[in-house]
């Protein structure tokens, strides 16, 4: 199953070929040395996004910076992410618009554009409820938190069962498992990094039962009940750290925080496999 | 020699042999990497993603070193937090970026932007090491400074220039504006496009056309 712009939109093709034949968009396309230094500011800029939206993560999962005030880490981060953020979406509606040809009917960029919605809303979430300095979402905030999660998901979900670009989504599961074993007490460490390499196995020889291309169903049923087996229990010793201690009250920021973190990370993956696909 | 290793390492370690003795196309262990279904784009997709870890929160550390970002609180608080995020992007990145080398590692050898970006990676090594040792001998004396001294500066700002050239480089390598199959003069003489032909015709006996 592949799910894109082309398909669901009919009617912007033609008007992105339209672009496409404008003199200036012809000449970029031609002149390869011009797309490749979009593309690098297109690096450049994510980097810098990436590094704003994983600190301040990390400060609200409790992990860095503990002796620095909430606020004052997003305070001194905002305007690295607000940079990082316009210059991303700059220079990719620049790569977009000479490259929408391919990108139209590409299923990881239908992908991208989805986990982009979501995480613009969470993590707009997390920098707003970390500036108001109070525990408890609003009611805005938490209708905005489930929209976020709903579109997240609904992008997870179609990276997972598009079969060119499956493998993507074990990125995000690698990065989540890190980050999982990470919040995790000390004591639980070691347990919780062998569960995130079993769980990881069983991820991977699940996706070849989705795929289609695997060594037989018997492999694949083994790889969705080690999946399940290991999964679960990590992903409840996550839970009891994000509800534990001090930070109960937090909990739903901790929560939202996480997500947006692996929501940005599903933005980079599929940006990577639109290449691959 | 290195040439050599090299490309017995793409095109024979690993490769089926037919019945004269010579390697099959496509079967060495390289060439199984750079078709693989899911491994290569993995690895791929995996040093992308560790680079955002680590470029991102080097970033940071350089930022804060000139005075750009938590001006008020230590360089000590900054980076002691963020550091070991970078470290483990780092070893992960070079991790994946030797699997990387590996699928393609003569051809490597031979262009000049992939020599290009190991180079920026030593003078980034030597940039850390100096500042390790030398910059950051005196840090309690500026520890809490919200404007670092010029040193400290220096060493940051010559530590986001020369990761952003390890980023263009590493761009740039996917390519082949620069191959052997073009270069001539100054190009050819750095990447040893001779070396690379003469290698190549030593190895042509070896392997099955």
């Amino acid at each position: 199953m592949t799910v894109n712009f082309r398909d669901l939109f009919p009617s912007i093709q033609p008007v992105l070929e339209e672009i496409a034949h404008i003199p200036l968009i012809e000449h970029v396309n031609a002149t390869l040395w011009i797309f490749a230094l979009v593309e690098i500011g297109h690096l450049l800029f994510l980097a810098t996004l990436g590094g704003a939206v994983l600190l301040l993560n990390l400060r609200v999962l409790g992990l860095i910076l503990r002796s620095i005030p909430l606020q004052d880490v997003e305070q001194a981060l905002r305007r690295w992410y607000q940079a990082g953020a316009a210059g991303t979406i700059v220079t990719g509606l620049a790569m977009g618009i000479t490259t929408a040809r391919t990108l139209l009917p590409s299923g990881a960029f239908f992908i991208k554009m989805v986990a982009l919605l979501a995480a613009i809303i969470l993590s707009g979430v997390v920098a707003r409820q970390v500036r108001s300095g109070r525990a408890a979402p609003t009611a805005g905030n938490i209708a905005a938190i489930a929209l976020g999660f709903a579109i997240w998901f609904f992008a997870l979900f179609l990276f997972a069962t598009t079969g060119s670009v499956n493998s993507g989504s074990m990125l995000i599961a690698l990065v989540g498992a890190a980050l999982l074993v990470a919040i995790t007490q000390r004591r639980f460490r070691p347990a919780a990094a062998v569960l995130a390499t079993l769980a990881l196995g069983g991820w991977y020889l699940s996706l070849d039962s989705l795929a289609g291309y695997h060594a037989g169903g018997g492999i694949a049923w083994i790889g969705h009940g080690v999946l399940a087996a290991t999964a679960l229990p990590l992903v409840g010793l996550g839970a009891r750290e994000i509800r534990a201690g001090n930070g109960t009250k937090y909990a739903v920021l901790k929560l939202t925080a996480f997500a947006a973190t692996l929501a940005w990370i599903t933005v980079t993956a599929a940006g990577r496999w639109i290449g691959f696909s | 020699m290195i040439s050599r290793f090299l490309a017995y390492l793409q095109y024979q370690l690993g490769a089926q042999i037919d019945a004269a003795g010579q390697a099959l196309s496509d079967t060495s262990w390289s060439a199984q990497l750079q078709g693989s279904e899911r491994l290569w784009m993995l690895l791929e997709g995996t040093h992308v993603m560790t680079l955002m870890l680590f470029a991102g929160s080097i970033l940071f550390v350089d930022l804060r070193l000139l005075g750009l970002v938590f001006p008020n609180r230590p360089i000590s608080t900054v980076s002691h937090n963020i550091l070991p995020y970078t470290v483990v992007g780092f070893l992960v990145m070079v991790a994946t970026g030797v699997g990387l080398f590996l699928a393609n590692p003569f051809e490597y050898y031979h262009n000049v932007v992939f020599r290009l970006k190991l180079a920026f990676l030593v003078a980034a090594a030597i940039n850390i090491f100096i500042f390790h040792y030398r910059v950051q001998a005196d840090r309690a004396a500026w520890d809490n400074a919200a404007r670092p001294p010029r040193k400290a500066r220096l060493a940051a700002g010559t530590s986001i220039t020369l990761w952003i050239a390890v980023i263009i480089a590493g761009r740039f390598m996917a390519y082949d504006w620069f191959s052997c199959e073009s270069a001539s003069g100054l190009l050819a003489t750095v990447q040893q496009c001779q070396e690379r032909t003469a290698t190549l015709a030593g190895l042509a006996p070896e392997l099955a056309q």
